[in-house]
């Protein structure tokens, strides 16, 4: 570790506690001026006013606002997210089960799309202007440009219904797993793609390289170890926000492949203004990002050795 | 060679990747899809587990019959938990739990229960546990709406009971098939309370084997049921939501049995011969509203104008594609009420427009039009020809597209003048739904329809025992809300629609939109 290092990071956590209590009172707020009425939602249009009324009593909605808003901010910071509306079980619990099943999928979309995204874009800058460049930024133009939506069902079509190699949702074993992590890798590894490559066109017409390449050193030991180099902080900073969009859930992919992840279980949480549910990943999304540009920040130091955090 | 060598760590890292996916996909022996193509005849072999796998839109969230939240809890519900009073496929009462019942007094019946029946985790089935079950269903917020009548339950003796109802209640006997007024365990009731949710013990054909949320539930066949045995040994239920996945898990032989194929489909599956397509009568309507206390719509010559411009024959052939069905019986599906003659508009442009030039329209005039989106099928392009079919007669239709939860709340503030809205005849009794929707002052009467008349027939109607009675109020307040006040425009009747491979037989859908799989097989 390097030094100082240990202090930022226990800096940027602490930091980090206001900051989630800040984004759960403004979300806590903005639900308040949502259009809809929960306990009438829940229980449909067969509901007298006296159920209603019922509801809003066994729900907590019939508490000042002020008596709410603490409650679910000491909740909070007791760990204890509150239950379900909707399926009457613990936050805590639902979260649990779809958060594992949307980080798999997101993690091997990101590493797919980080692994042939940056190959790709450094090999597409090398090659500037050649028929191997204009073929990548095309496919990379349709990559950025394509829906998600139809992507899946396009993948769905072919391996599972002219193949029939691979099923066409579900989740279970690691075959359910390649169409959405395939899915999902697509739009960042365009932007991760288009990134490294406009980045290592900027880093290799600089003055250093050409002395690395003057000195007699072979293109590949300059491309890896002084361009790349220099040419990863934006292709990381963005590789970290399109984690955190992944790990937030892809709803569109989510639906289309039927995985139960937690972007399918926040908007139908929305839908059915089940609070509970929307606040805690609301506050989860934020804990990801601060966790994710924490990590983002600290692998600068391992790229450039100017960036340091000890004073 | 520097282009090579990098042309190499990208192919290699390539080749890494898939054959990560790939080793681990292949580590397993799972079931290539291919294997359960329907176009494959089955192999002879010794008898095997006959499994059913449903695949439905939208998974259930609990198994409490008392405090169900949606339509697919009541549907996996309904595969355990049974109710006093059944019904069988034309919708007709027969006994079920009960074998037979009477009313003493008005206020007061006698149910007496079938004999010998176990509940699937021992317990017999008795007074007691209706007792405990109506008693629970009544105070539940949910269940209060269904049978909230009640007021308790005297067990005479192990096999007698008698309920107490708060007011005469008509409907009684509806009510109490609706799976809401399902009989559960007394002793899974005491150990689990509320989470009788996840743990349902019921009397029913299947019992319940293993639920994982958001991925699968399995039901295994009650080898004890007192009924007919269910020919299947299990059911397998998954939720995908997206239609086309759906269909594709259909054809890729991933499912046997999916809900609601997409419309446009449906004919290409009909002609397919390995496939069937199930479609029945669902008891459930869709309807144009108009806000009569709006300043415009106030005057009954512009609601009876818009009433005779809505031609719901086109709606029905052009939007629905066939899946729905014209409101021929009026705002009552013909499944809970057969009306004669029904309260029906005839399609008149022309007297449309002149009837609003007497309304003080001859130039035509502007009006909201506000509809949910994928609440009801197509129910926004309904809207748009809706819009268009106005047009043709001078009103200008300005349409808003809701989110159900804010459109619930907008239609509340009653700042809409036109608005799309439909209705599940869940207990096959209309009077729940006109209650609902059209009686004074009600939260969900969003017409502001209000008439004594009116209301005093409705509760004449939930008092009255006798059904031909009850058809005769229903009949005459069906003609008041269409043909007397133009509060409604009824539009069209929803069908069940399923597909499956034609390796499964015996589905029948009900018109309460459960799944019937008494008769269900696979071969």
């Amino acid at each position: 570790m390097k030094k100082g290092l240990g202090k930022y990071v226990l800096i940027r956590l602490v930091g980090a506690v206001p900051l989630l209590l800040v984004v759960a009172v403004i979300v806590f707020v903005l639900l308040q001026y949502a259009p809809g009425d929960p306990a009438e939602l829940m229980l449909g249009m067969d509901a007298t006013p006296e159920n209603v009324a019922q509801m809003r009593v066994k729900m907590g909605l019939d508490k000042p606002l002020h008596v709410q808003l603490l409650r679910f901010l000491a909740g909070l910071l007791r760990g204890d997210l509150g239950t379900s509306w909707q399926s009457g079980r613990p936050v805590a619990e639902e979260i649990g089960r779809t958060l594992p099943v949307t980080a798999y999928v997101s993690f091997v979309a990101i590493v797919i799309s980080s692994v042939v995204g940056v190959l790709v874009g450094v090999l597409s800058a090398v090659r500037q202007y050649s028929l191997v460049d204009n073929i990548v930024r095309v496919v990379v133009l349709a990559g950025v440009s394509m829906p998600v939506f139809w992507l899946g069902l396009m993948l769905i079509v072919v391996f599972s219904g002219f193949l029939g190699v691979l099923p066409s949702s579900g989740w279970g074993t690691p075959k359910h797993l390649v169409l959405p992590a395939v899915t999902l890798a697509t739009y960042p590894l365009a932007m991760i793609t288009r990134l490294t490559r406009s980045s290592m066109l900027e880093v290799i017409r600089q003055d250093y390289v050409r002395t690395a390449r003057a000195k007699g050193l072979s293109m590949r030991a300059v491309i890896v170890h002084h361009a790349l180099q220099n040419a990863f902080i934006p292709v990381v900073t963005v590789i970290g926000i399109q984690f955190g969009v992944l790990l937030a859930g892809a709803v569109l992919t989510e639906s289309v492949f039927a995985i139960p992840g937690i972007g399918r279980l926040t908007v139908a949480a929305v839908f059915a203004r089940d609070y509970p549910v929307i606040r805690a990943s609301v506050v989860l999304t934020a804990a990801i990002f601060v966790l994710i540009n924490l990590l983002v920040d600290i692998s600068y130091t391992y790229l450039d050795p100017r960036i340091r955090y000890d004073n | 060679m520097k282009q090579r060598q990098l042309l190499a760590i990208v192919v290699s890292a390539l080749v890494l990747i898939s054959m990560a996916l790939a080793g681990c996909g292949g580590s397993k022996p799972a079931a290539p899809p291919a294997e359960t193509k329907p176009q494959q005849p089955a192999a002879p072999q010794p008898p095997k587990e006959k499994v059913l796998r449903i695949s439905i839109a939208a998974e259930h969230l609990t198994f409490d019959p008392h405090n169900y939240k949606a339509g697919p809890d009541v549907v996996a519900q309904a595969l355990i938990i049974e109710t006093l009073v059944g019904r069988d496929k034309d919708g007709n009462r027969v006994p079920k739990l009960a074998t037979s019942w009477k009313m003493l007094d008005p206020k007061k019946w006698e149910f007496k229960l079938r004999e010998g029946v176990k509940f699937t985790d021992g317990t017999p089935f008795d007074g007691k546990a209706v007792k405990v079950s109506l008693e629970r269903s009544s105070k539940a917020p949910r269940g209060s709406g269904f049978v909230g009548f009640v007021e308790s339950v005297d067990v005479v003796d192990p096999l007698t009971v008698v309920l107490n109802l708060k007011t005469p209640f008509g409907p009684i006997l509806d009510n109490l098939s609706d799976p809401v007024a399902g009989i559960v365990s007394p002793a899974a009731l005491e150990k689990y309370g509320d989470d009788i949710s996840k743990n349902p013990v019921g009397t029913g054909p299947f019992k319940l084997l293993e639920w994982i949320p958001g991925d699968r539930t399995v039901f295994v066949a009650n080898t004890e049921y007192w009924g007919k045995k269910p020919a299947l040994d299990k059911v397998i239920m998954r939720a995908i939501p997206e239609e086309s996945t759906r269909l594709m898990a259909l054809k890729s032989g991933e499912t046997d049995l999916i809900e609601n194929p997409a419309p446009h489909e449906v004919p290409n599956l009909k002609k397919d011969p390995n496939f069937t397509v199930i479609q029945t009568p669902r008891a459930r309507n869709v309807w144009l509203g108009m806000n009569i206390k709006d300043k415009i719509l106030s005057n009954k010559k512009v609601r009876q104008a818009i009433a005779l411009a809505v031609d719901e024959e086109t709606i029905v052939s052009s939007v629905l594609e066939g899946m729905g069905r014209v409101a021929d019986n009026g705002f009552i599906p013909p499944e809970v009420v057969k009306l004669s003659p029904a309260p029906s508009y005839e399609y008149n442009p022309t007297k449309a427009k002149q009837l609003l030039a007497e309304a003080g329209y001859p130039n035509g005039l502007t009006l909201n039009l506000w509809t949910p989106e994928n609440r009801y099928l197509r129910d926004k392009q309904v809207c748009e020809v809706i819009a268009q079919q106005l047009q043709q007669v001078g009103i200008n239709c300005k349409i808003t597209v809701m989110e159900w939860g804010s459109y619930l709340a907008a239609c509340g503030r009653h700042e809409q003048q036109l608005y799309l809205m439909g209705w599940g005849f869940m207990t096959g009794e209309p009077a729940q739904a006109l209650r609902q929707t059209l009686s004074t002052g009600n939260t969900f009467n969003y017409t502001q329809y209000s008439d004594p008349e009116f209301d005093e027939l409705l509760a004449k109607a939930e008092q009255e025992a006798d059904k031909v009675k009850r058809a005769s109020y229903y009949q005459r307040m069906a003609e008041m809300i269409q043909t007397r006040d133009f509060a409604v425009v009824p539009l069209y009747y929803m069908y069940n629609s399923y597909a499956s491979t034609s390796k499964v037989k015996g589905v029948y859908l009900t018109p309460n939109e459960l799944i019937d799989l008494s008769e269900a097989t696979i071969e």
